[in-house]
């Protein structure tokens, strides 16, 4: 039987992002010779079409269904041709950019200030082939041009430790908040068993809130006390160690966020926000 | 333009940030934000920006509330893996469970040792020294090491950032019982205006019940005992 039109989607899905790794590998070359692994001499299998046969032989996919993701694959692994760009094209790129730039610029001035999203559009418009490496250059001067980072003089001094409550929900859990002498960085992990033989999720010891879904490990991080103070984040980040892509495996992701300023002498206790979840810290 | 296709170039570089797993509003956005000069530019009809944004959508879901395929699908696909050996075999694995066609069991993976958390033991206050330890994290079958080393503030485009990073690997542990602590992974991160790198090393196995205290030390050097008992 024909896999449902939901179904029908998410092969579709899987399949567009597979062909995209060939594009990427075929167009960005230089992002994946340092990770090769293959001896050398060995044969190098198509790209893409393993994904391909493995849908078709579970009976997801009818022949003639993969013959054009075959055909697709096969069409992704050539090289891109070079493109033409009329001057008409190019001042427009650069007026895009100018006006990115000021954006940037106006952003900063507010406090915004990682130019990310517009390096993301120079990177953009380098893989299109719309702009060249003379042209990074000019745009890499102009949008640092005389203006270092507003970087903080750095959280020097670690002050204090503080566990977080033994308590998770959502299968979030505050591990620690670490106090500097100018800012905070909270530690958290969001975890949660992967679906055992029984068919099950067996909620870990210290969970609060095992039917509810987990929590995003994209949600907004707050930090808040009870004197009032403003903290802005300074910025953060996580990881996984593999094991965000499973479908129905263990979850676990260590995260950590900073923030500024440092605990205000008088404060009793902090609150940290994860999205809809919220967590007190009595100091 | 001529020789231009705006399709295939999103298909590499929505590739190039994720591969079936969900991006990061941070990097939604910035796809959102080429998928918008794309249009503005002229350069993508808003039906293929359309298109994308969509399945921009789709695949930010959380992978472990995804559901599965039927149990036959998964016996075919899990039996269709075990014929496969070598070369290609991980984009086909990551495809089957990306589609929902494979269970994370029928990889015969085990359970990461980072999930259920036994107890933290905060590190006691030291002076200061290359890196300053906050905490530790004992699961049943690891330790993660919690710690940070400061960085000089760096001016823009000098490329002196990925040279002033610290190493986990400099990282050891010992204890009172002469248990033989294995580094096998960790993350760190440096927050954008903290100049701070954050760090977590795990450790293999656990500290053995009996154990009085964990020293840790970087490149031989102790930085501070942390007691257990």
């Amino acid at each position: 039987m024909p896999p449902s039109a939901h179904w029908q989607q998410r092969i579709d899905d899987v399949l567009r992002v597979e062909l995209g790794g060939v594009v990427d590998r075929t167009d960005a070359p230089w992002l994946y010779s340092s990770y090769s692994t293959r001896p050398t001499g060995a044969p190098v299998p198509p790209a893409g079409v393993g994904a391909v046969d493995a849908i078709e032989q579970i009976g997801l996919l009818d022949p003639t269904q993969a013959d054009q993701w075959r055909a697709r694959m096969a069409e992704a692994a050539r090289p891109r041709p070079a493109i033409e760009v009329s001057p008409a094209l190019r001042a427009r790129v650069h007026d895009l950019l100018g006006e990115a730039v000021r954006e940037a610029r106006a952003a900063r001035a507010l406090g915004d200030a990682r130019p990310a999203r517009l390096s993301a559009l120079l990177d953009a418009l380098r893989r299109l082939g719309l702009l060249d490496d003379a042209d990074m250059r000019w745009w890499s001067d102009i949008l640092y041009a005389g203006e270092p980072l507003p970087f903080e003089p750095r959280l020097e001094r670690l002050e204090r430790s503080i566990a977080g409550p033994p308590e998770r929900r959502r299968g979030l859990r505050i591990l620690s908040l670490d106090l500097f002498d100018r800012g905070v960085f909270v530690r958290l992990q969001i975890a949660r068993n992967g679906r055992a033989e029984d068919g099950l999720v067996h909620p870990l010891g210290d969970e609060l809130e095992p039917d509810a879904p987990l929590a995003s490990q994209f949600a907004v991080v707050r930090l808040g006390d009870d004197v009032g103070t403003a903290y802005r984040v300074l910025g953060g980040g996580g990881g996984s160690g593999g094991t965000a892509r499973r479908s129905d495996g263990p979850f676990v992701w260590h995260w950590l966020m900073a923030f500024a300023p440092h605990v205000p002498e008088g404060a009793r206790a902090l609150v940290v926000d994860v999205g809809e979840l919220q967590f007190e810290v009595v100091l | 333009v001529s020789g231009l296709d705006v399709d295939r170039f999103l298909a590499g570089y929505y590739a190039s940030r994720a591969t079936h797993g969900p991006l990061s509003p941070e990097l939604q956005g910035d796809v959102s934000f080429v998928l918008d000069a794309l249009e503005e530019l002229g350069l993508a009809e808003p039906e293929l920006t359309a298109d994308w944004r969509s399945l921009l959508e789709r695949l930010g879901r959380s992978p472990v509330e995804q559901e599965l395929l039927p149990p036959e699908v998964r016996g075919r696909a899990s039996a269709y893996l075990s014929t496969r050996a070598g070369l290609g075999t991980l984009e086909v694995r990551r495809a089957l469970e990306a589609l929902g066609a494979l269970s994370w069991r029928d990889t015969g993976e085990r359970e990461p040792e980072t999930l259920a958390i036994e107890r933290v033991v905060i590190a006691p206050w030291h002076p200061p020294a290359a890196i300053a330890v906050s905490s530790l994290v004992v699961y049943a079958r690891a330790v993660d090491v919690n710690w940070y080393a400061g960085l000089e503030p760096i001016a823009a485009g000098d490329g002196a950032l990925a040279r002033a990073l610290p190493t986990t690997a400099a990282i050891s542990l010992e204890d009172d019982l002469g248990t033989g602590y294995r580094a096998f992974g960790g993350n760190s991160t440096m927050p954008g205006d903290a100049c701070t790198v954050a760090a977590r090393t795990a450790f293999a196995p656990a500290p053995p019940i009996g154990a009085q205290h964990i020293d840790v030390f970087r490149h031989g050097e102790r930085i501070v005992r942390v007691p257990l008992a």
